[in-house]
């Protein structure tokens, strides 16, 4: 026992060796400290050094320092209690050692006659502590500068010991604890009731939620603070208190409050957008989400829940595949997204979820971010894409079209299936730009590359029909259309088309175009617009135009403008009743060929009614020679009504003559007849002298007649007679002047107006003697009771010259004698001079020149006659 | 003879009634002769006389082409006096014109005994002359 004793102390010793801690003993009447051995390595003294109350050991810096450690024991023997004390000392090296001092004493009848103690070296503790205090100062500057401070909150005492930092703000001074009341003293009244609810919440909770309050600085100023807090347990799992950090966040908050309403308004259009979002804790499993998603799920917003409740609308088919992909998430730490039906309100909608996995920084998951959205609508769109799309598969079947797709940036080609089917390449085949290319006919590939590039460049693109060369040989014919995309700036991003296999319709068309071809009559297939699809070889003999040149082009130019306005009604009547039909314009049709030359044609339409509209064959019958010989047979026609036009006037003229031989050359051969008769038979010599100068009467009348007749015979032939402008003033004053001596006489006065028209292009003679011949007769046959008026004037009727000359002679009555006014010889008055020659050779010479005369008389009043020029 | 046989010549050409003047007086049958040289004055000679008989001619030689009013016209105003002639008139159309129109449209008048042409023979003249007056006699 008493040997165990004395093997626990030597451990004790040990320890205390290595632990530096020395033990000393003040003998208090005699005023001396022991030392153990332990206590003078510590303080580097020698071995059993004594030290004397008085007086300060050799190594103490001086002796106020000495006398502080003795007050202090004195201080513990009057108080009669324990000290404690941690004290610094210079060791002669200069070398800071810090002591711990702890000792007291001992009594004996209420004396203290010593005083023990134990001495521990704590300078590295000490060096620690300095580190740490720096080390709080250096926060503590942090804290001012980050506008943070913290504070701990003593649940036992509750009391709050506030960093440097807070207490300046708080206006406490450091290290005093303060109560709640002071803490809070600062916050704004509105928000204070709160703050105290949540600091109560929190140790009933033993959870302090982050807590955001405003904050009223001395100056006024009002600040957002955001408090976050750490329970601290003591190790009986009981909360004592809080460790808290305050934040001012003031421009976060303004911040986070712009980002409210952006929230608010993310929340309007999350609802208008259908999606909510969500994020789950793998290790509770609990869920928290958007307020929309929260009132979908009729859960309470802002609060978190199991993820059993997000999966509570979820298709029952659908839940096993919803927790896989979880699952799969939380594995592969990737969000893969996926889609998913849910059930509300006994109708099915679609929900398409993605999201982003939250891992620490280990790569452990911390939580899943997802976002799921109702993608009904464009599940229901995209459906029908399918079901459409499947139509359109099903389309390009049938009408052996498929499609392309050439994205010039990625240069990826994609192909519809009937495409592949077309070109017979298996559908899992890789396309590139030369599946397609290699496909081309050789002899046609020159044409697509230079469509192709026309495309490119000028974003144009007309349909090319060309051949395609398949793997087995065979051959097809396809059209390809195409269009292109392009960006803002106008670069080009796709191009896409369709190509059909008309390999059918060419065979059809080539068996059309042989039809067509075959054609007697130049025939065009016009199209929608009035557009030349297909033109025939007739049609290019006719136009002039090669087959290329028209196709595309409109009918119209082919018909020339000036008959456009002709065509209209026509046009309009063909198109509200399409049948087969010709046009008919009420005149002569012309089409208009390359050179310009109008050809005269004959036009049969036929329509064909097609799906897409209407399609025109315009079947044309050039008939220029018809026309032609029509207008020979018409120039003939008009030449024979010219001729018979001429006989007739030359039937008129025999007519004349027969009455001319029979009255005017009978008459006096038949006196001569009977004179001879009688001059025979007459037997007294001064009858038959008397007779002789009758004779002379007849013979000289008949040779008169006989030169007026060669006159009017030599003015009938020559129907070509030389024409001049002549003027009617002039021949007018001519005629004046050779009858000066008439006009004199009868004191006649001759007025004339040519203002309307002057001058005539005619023989000058023959217009000399009509002036002379007519107003010769005026003259003549002048009233016998008052001087003679002569008008002569010119007028312009329907574009033809009508000249007149009008008299207040005697006039003619036209109803006894207007037949045989012009005839020869014919006389109506008892005048001496009236011969009947004027008007018959005035008529004469007018005929030949291709015009009329008219009369217009009454007896008494007075005479006119117009000449009517052509 | 107290009424002497009437010849009545209406013409406009002076030789022809000479020569008709000379003709008559060869044919040696007592007459009298009356000339005209147009229509008009024929038809006004007549109308003022249509109830004198022994100024009216039993014999008119009518010519057709005359100034003022020529045969045809003659022939339009004699037929509306006609009828109210005391005594008929024997008329014969003497023309030089051989125009078929003419002869047929002398003839188309009832008034006209015959169509004469031209020249006409004294003969001829000689013969009518008795026809007439034989018919006369009747």
């Amino acid at each position: 026992m008493g040997k165990k004793k004395q093997n626990i102390e030597i451990s004790i010793t040990d320890l205390n060796a290595i632990a530096r801690i020395g033990y000393w003993q003040l003998d208090t009447k005699a005023g001396i400290y022991l030392l153990d051995n332990i206590s003078c390595e510590i303080l580097q003294l020698p071995h059993d050094t004594v030290l004397t109350k008085n007086e300060k050991p050799p190594n103490c810096s001086n002796q106020d320092k000495w006398n502080h450690i003795q007050d202090l024991l004195n201080q513990a023997i009057v108080h009669k209690t324990s000290f404690n004390h941690e004290l610094m000392v210079v060791l002669p090296e200069g070398k800071e050692l810090w002591i711990l001092l702890i000792g007291k004493g001992d009594y004996s009848n209420g004396e203290c006659i010593s005083i023990s103690g134990m001495l521990q070296d704590i300078t590295d503790r000490k060096v620690s502590e300095k580190e740490l205090s720096n080390k709080k100062r250096l926060l503590d500057y942090t804290e001012n500068k980050a506008n943070l401070g913290h504070w701990k909150w003593d649940l036992t005492m509750n009391l709050i010991t506030c960093s440097e930092n807070i207490s300046r703000v708080i206006g406490t001074p450091f290290g005093k604890p303060i109560t709640i009341e002071k803490l809070t003293e600062g916050i704004h009244p509105e928000d204070l009731e709160y703050t105290l609810k949540h600091l109560k919440n929190a140790v009933k909770n033993k959870y302090f939620k982050t807590l955001v309050h405003r904050f009223i600085f001395e100056n006024g100023v009002e600040r957002v603070i955001q408090v976050l807090g750490e329970p601290i347990f003591n190790d009986k799992d009981e909360l004592t208190g809080f460790m808290c950090s305050s934040q001012d966040i003031t421009a976060r908050k303004h911040f986070e409050n712009e980002l409210l309403k952006r929230n608010q308004l993310f929340n309007v259009a999350q609802e208008k957008a259908q999606f909510g979002y969500w994020q789950w804790d793998p290790h509770t499993n609990f869920v928290t989400c958007s307020d929309n998603m929260a009132r979908v799920l009729s859960v309470k917003e802002n609060e978190q829940f199991p993820l059993s409740k997000l999966l509570q609308d979820v298709h029952p088919k659908d839940v096993d595949y919803f927790n896989d992909c979880l699952n799969n998430i939380v594995r592969t730490k990737s969000f893969e997204g996926f889609l998913h039906r849910i059930i509300v309100h006994g109708r099915t909608r679609y929900i398409q979820v993605y999201g982003k996995v939250n891992t620490n920084k280990d790569g452990s998951v911390l939580h899943v971010l997802g976002i799921s959205q109702d993608v009904t609508n464009q599940k229901r769109i995209e459906n029908e894409l399918v079901s459409k799309n499947q139509l359109l598969n099903f389309a390009e079947e049938i009408s052996k079209i498929g499609n392309w797709q050439w994205d010039l940036s990625t240069n990826i080609i994609r192909w519809s299936a009937n495409l592949y089917r077309i070109f017979e390449i298996n559908e899992n085949d890789e396309i590139i730009f030369d599946t397609y290319f290699t496909h081309i006919h050789p002899e046609d590939r020159k044409m697509v590359t230079t469509k192709i590039n026309n495309l490119r460049e000028n974003k144009i693109f007309e349909r090319v029909i060309h051949r395609i060369v398949l793997h087995d040989g065979s051959i097809k014919t396809v059209e390809l259309l195409a269009t292109v995309n392009v960006d803002k700036s106008g670069n080009l991003i796709e191009m896409i088309g369709t190509l059909q296999d008309v390999s059918e319709q060419r065979a059809q068309e080539i068996k059309f175009k042989g039809l067509l071809e075959s054609a007697p009559n130049a025939t065009l297939i016009l199209g929608a617009g009035n557009i030349v699809e297909m033109i025939n070889k007739e049609a290019v003999n006719l136009f002039g135009y090669t087959s290329e040149e028209l196709v595309g082009k409109s009918v119209e130019t082919l018909i020339p403008l000036r008959l456009k306005e002709k065509r209209a009604p026509h046009k309009e009547r063909f198109l509200a009743n399409p049948k087969i039909q010709k046009i008919d314009i009420g005149e002569d049709f012309y089409m208009k060929d390359k050179a310009g030359n109008e050809i005269p044609v004959e036009v049969t339409l036929g329509p064909l009614r097609i799906k897409g509209g209407l399609i025109i064959s315009m079947v044309i019958r050039d008939i220029s020679t018809e026309r032609s010989a029509e207008r020979k047979i018409l120039k003939a026609k008009n030449d024979l009504e010219l001729l018979t036009k001429e006989l007739t006037a030359q039937n008129h003229q025999l007519a004349d003559f027969t009455q001319i031989t029979s009255h005017n050359l009978r008459a006096p051969v038949s006196n001569l007849n009977s004179l001879v008769e009688i001059y025979k038979m007459m037997e007294d010599e001064e009858d038959r002298k008397e007779l002789f100068t009758k004779f002379e009467t007849v013979i000289s009348h008949l040779t008169l007649t006989l030169n007026t007749l060669i006159e009017a015979l030599s003015a009938k032939s020559h129907t070509s007679l030389e024409r001049n402008d002549l003027s009617f003033r002039d021949t007018l004053t001519k005629t004046e002047e050779i009858f000066t001596a008439e006009i004199q006489r009868t004191n006649a006065v001759i007025t004339s107006d040519f203002s309307e028209v002057n001058s005539i292009c005619y023989h000058k003679i023959y217009l000399e003697s009509i002036f002379q011949n007519l107003i010769g007769n005026a003259l003549k046959y002048k009233s016998r009771t008052h001087a003679p008026q002569i008008e002569v004037y010119s007028k312009l009727i329907d574009g033809k010259v009508v000249l007149s000359f009008k008299d207040n002679g005697l006039g003619i009555d036209l109803k006894k004698h207007g037949h045989k006014i012009f005839g020869l010889n014919k006389v109506f008055h008892n005048h001496p001079e009236a011969k009947g020659i004027g008007l018959f050779m005035t008529k004469t010479q007018i005929e030949a020149m291709g015009g009329k005369i008219t009369v217009n008389s009454e007896v008494d009043q007075g005479s006119t006659f117009s000449i009517h020029f052509i | 003879m107290q009424n002497p046989f009437h010849l009545c010549i209406i013409d406009d050409d002076d030789i022809y009634r000479f020569t008709i003047i000379q003709s008559a007086k060869f044919s040696k049958i007592e007459h009298k002769t009356s000339v005209f040289p147009n229509g008009e004055e024929a038809i006004t000679c007549i109308t003022d006389n249509l109830n004198n008989p022994d100024n009216l001619p039993h014999l008119i030689l009518l010519d057709i082409d005359m100034p003022i009013m020529d045969g045809f016209q003659f022939l339009k105003d004699y037929q509306a006096i006609e009828s109210k002639l005391s005594r008929p008139i024997s008329i014969y159309m003497v023309s030089s014109s051989v125009d078929p129109e003419d002869i047929e449209k002398a003839k188309s008048y009832t008034s006209v005994v015959d169509y004469l042409s031209k020249p006409l023979k004294s003969d001829k003249l000689k013969e009518i002359m008795e026809r007439t007056l034989q018919n006369l006699n009747v």
